[in-house]
């Protein structure tokens, strides 16, 4: 080898030094030898069941129904999600969707007595496991707050709800939810009830970390108020590096109970806890964004990829003194190392966009479901999956509130 | 468990990461690079018995692991152009030298042809003697040898390599 070949053979192995804990094990090259032997089997039988159905559609003048996933989708999109609309009545209806046909390919339901018929947020792991918060109702109050998970099929049906183990919120005014890819760790940001119907306390947000397996769970809270105190409220979280770390999105807050920000500057900052440290302080984090500026110019959402690279931000602009809602909404990634930043997805409403209502990830943070079709307002609804800096709208479209996948 | 499905886990325990970084000079991205290993590893398992008895296992898998990736390459052009953002993400925890050195790296083989990127990989990464790159890509070691110094030709006067190795070299 010369010198030439020496230096690039060292710049080679320096480069992949540290390869992420994601092994390839014996058991899932088995699981992926036996699916391909599945698939081919299933491909033979159906393409012969094909080939009968389609001679006797053309024996008989009809074309075969297209099958519940549909078309091929691009790699890594998730091939169902949940939706959630509003029916008649006003009651909530959750199904899950194929990605490319919009068809239904099962109903959602919440096994908690006396559930509501609003089940949100809900978000999914690597292995289909989907993970949804299931609020119980008295009168009009909400009493409780559960989480529950269930197995999606290759299909699209709805299999195994079960109870998580430590997934008992209590009362709670409302709740944001993440799941580490693997599905051993769910995340929930969460403001407890106080009972009261006039005055939510937002700075009681914390941080409930949730093992799934022993119930276990560790909490990060704001400390109590006082000068210099560092608080947050509006917590958005997610995983990354496997579930080694959550991130979160907090605005800060120096009123006394957050209701009113009281902050010289509007201060949106997005910071790494690790979950492995048991619980404690939100502040505590390592900061990873910080934004001070208006609150005509917020982040409404942070998402960070799972491997922890990847900051993933939705920022809407608002027109000072204007009733309509955003006037701009931007998606824009950052990659931490080198804080590069590309918009992957920009929408104008000359009137005004309808708000964000949500905007989902799956479980590796690369892929986006973002929903602006908040009932009962004005201006521009989009909703749909990004693809390449477009809206790839689902069907049907603008029916739906809440979509996560 | 059986001898033949013995041998292929031990396998699988002491050569997954190596494979593994090796993907990842090819695939420039650590899921996909994972996706191919584990798919090298599905085809050639049940041609396990075959393999250990008239070929090296070693040079099989990584045979059906370029020829998987060209097969991706060609599928997936022109979608890695457009996320070329995300492409060879650097991870989390990275410190800035790292992160520096595997950012030119991925600037470095993309430059390439997809057979010199094999060749740079194979031969100089995974120090593969000529012969043994030329069975893995099926041609003959002349070839490789051409391929290898017209990669070199094309990188050596790439201002990125040299700011790096200087830097390095500090």
């Amino acid at each position: 080898m010369n010198d030439m070949e020496s230096r690039l053979a060292e710049l080679l192995k320096a480069a992949v030094e540290n390869p992420p804990d994601d092994r390839v094990t014996v058991t899932a090259v088995r699981h992926q030898r036996a699916r391909r032997q599945t698939a081919a089997a299933v491909g033979a039988t159906i393409a012969i069941a094909v080939l009968g159905v389609i001679s006797a559609g053309l024996i008989r003048g009809l074309a075969s129904p297209p099958p519940a996933a549909g078309p091929a989708l691009p790699a890594g999109i998730p091939r169902y999600y949940a939706e959630e609309a509003l029916g008649h009545g006003g009651q909530y209806r959750t199904v899950m969707r194929a990605t490319a046909t919009g068809t239904v390919t099962a109903a959602i339901r919440c096994p908690l007595p006396h559930a509501d018929s609003l089940i949100a947020p809900i978000a999914a792991d690597k292995y289909q496991q989907f993970f949804m918060v299931c609020y119980a109702v008295r009168g009009h109050t909400l009493t409780d707050a559960r989480i529950y998970q269930f197995r999606v099929t290759s299909s699209g049906k709805v299999r195994s709800y079960t109870p998580v183990r430590g997934g008992d919120l209590g009362a709670v005014e409302s709740v944001h939810l993440a799941v580490s890819p693997d599905g051993s760790q769910i995340a929930v940001a969460v403001i407890p009830s106080t009972g009261s119907v006039t005055a939510v306390d937002l700075t009681l947000a914390r941080i409930v970390v949730i093992n799934t397996r022993t119930g276990a769970q560790a909490i990060w809270r704001n400390p109590p108020a006082a000068p210099g105190a560092i608080r947050f409220s509006n917590l958005d979280i997610s995983f990354a590096a496997g579930g080694r770390k959550l991130v979160f999105l907090g605005t800060r807050t120096c009123g006394p109970t957050g209701n009113r920000v009281q902050c010289p500057h509007w201060d949106q900052q997005v910071r790494a806890l690790a979950p492995a440290s048991g619980g404690g302080r939100l502040s505590a984090g390592r900061i990873l964004l910080r934004r001070i500026g208006s609150e005509t110019n917020m982040i409404a959402d942070a998402v960070v990829s799972a491997d922890g690279s990847t900051l993933t931000i939705v920022t809407q602009s608002f027109q000072r003194g204007s009733d309509h809602g955003p006037s701009t909404l931007t998606v824009s990634q950052i990659l931490l190392a080198t804080r590069t930043q590309q918009v992957i997805y920009h929408a104008n409403g000359t009137r005004g966009l309808r708000p964000l209502v949500s905007f989902n990830p799956d479980y590796s943070g690369r892929h986006f479901l973002i929903s602006l079709n908040g009932w009962g307002q004005s201006g521009t609804p989009a909703g749909g999956w990004i693809n390449h800096g477009r809206l790839v709208k689902l069907k049907p479209f603008n029916t739906s509130v809440y979509e996560a996948w | 468990m059986s001898t033949e499905a013995d041998g292929f886990a031990q396998f699988i325990e002491a050569r997954e990461q190596a494979l593994r970084r090796t993907a990842w000079l090819l695939t420039n991205d650590w899921s996909l690079a994972q996706d191919l290993v584990q798919t090298a590893l599905a085809r050639s398992w049940p041609h396990w018995g075959r393999i250990r008895r008239d070929d090296d296992p070693e040079i099989y898998v990584r045979r059906v692991m370029v020829n998987t990736w060209a097969t991706w390459h060609r599928r997936r052009r022109k979608a890695a152009q457009l996320h070329g953002v995300l492409a060879g993400r650097p991870a989390a925890g990275d410190v800035a030298a790292e992160v520096a050195t595997r950012l030119v790296v991925r600037d470095l083989l993309a430059k390439l042809t997809r057979r010199q990127r094999a060749v740079v990989v194979l031969r100089l990464f995974d120090d593969l003697s000529e012969a043994q790159v030329a069975r893995i890509l099926g041609c003959a070691p002349g070839t490789v040898r051409a391929t290898l110094s017209q990669a070199l030709a094309r990188l050596r006067t790439d201002p990125q390599l040299a700011d790096l190795i200087e830097r390095r070299s500090r």
